[in-house]
């Protein structure tokens, strides 16, 4: 799990946005979006001990 | 004065919005930075959430409002909510005492949720907004983005010398990035 990986894309995208590069950046933030939802799913693993 | 010269409410919101996301980040690092508390990894999680609707709203300022940016903006905001949502219910039993420090009696995680739910709440009124001329180059506009760009790679740089190129320890006490560099290269 890399951590600093969702920092790097959504640096990259912005750059990409910076340069009015709309399209590509909003593929990056897609697969920014896409790694966040991937690394909460490999940190919350364990059920947590309370009723909901 | 033409009225041309002032930004549209839908623009002025989208600069305040991602005011607010520089604001919160940047009190991240003063903690962080200023008070010696590293992020765990659902912190960083947190401020990745952050982040994404910044960069929504970065689209919407360099290039035009569209719905795809605030759609990407919405579900960035909801996973980081689930996130500290996750965090609040890691720490609910009764006497836990939470993880961190407080700030005006509410833990970090906890002012993310609440900062999640206003900046959700915050686009959903921009998208009833008509959306005409929230593309912006002045120079606040310009400032801001800079500044947010400038934050997301103060994020990778810290969060490389915290975790280094793996996974972060679950309860951070020393950049272990940072000492691996130092013995990798005897400085």
């Amino acid at each position: 799990m890399y951590m600093f990986l969702p920092f790097l894309t959504a640096f990259i995208g912005l750059v990409l946005v910076w340069f009015e590069k709309r399209l590509a950046g909003l593929t990056v933030l897609a697969i920014t979006v896409a790694i966040l939802l991937v690394w909460f799913r490999f940190h919350a693993t364990d059920h947590l001990n309370i009723s909901l | 004065m033409s009225k041309h010269s002032l930004p549209s409410l839908a623009a002025l919101g989208n600069q305040l919005a991602l005011l607010a996301v520089v604001g919160m980040l940047s009190y991240a690092f003063v903690d962080q930075l200023y008070f010696g508390e590293l992020p765990c990894p659902l912190c960083l999680m947190q401020r990745v959430g952050f982040v994404i609707i910044g960069f929504a709203l970065v689209l919407n300022i360099r290039c035009g409002a569209y719905s795809s940016h605030y759609g990407w903006g919405i579900m960035g905001g909801l996973v980081g909510m689930m996130v500290s949502l996750r965090q609040v219910f890691l720490h609910i039993l009764p006497g836990d005492k939470g993880f961190g420090k407080t700030f005006l009696e509410l833990h970090f995680y906890t002012w993310a949720y609440v900062g999640y739910t206003g900046l959700l709440m915050g686009l959903a009124v921009l998208l009833m907004l008509p959306n005409r001329e929230v593309r912006s180059r002045s120079w606040f506009a310009n400032a801001l983005v800079i500044a947010f760009i400038l934050l997301v790679l103060g994020n990778l740089v810290s969060t490389l010398l915290e975790c280094g190129i793996g996974p972060c320890a679950d309860d951070p006490v020393k950049y272990e990035g940072w000492l691996w560099l130092r013995s990798r290269f005897g400085f």
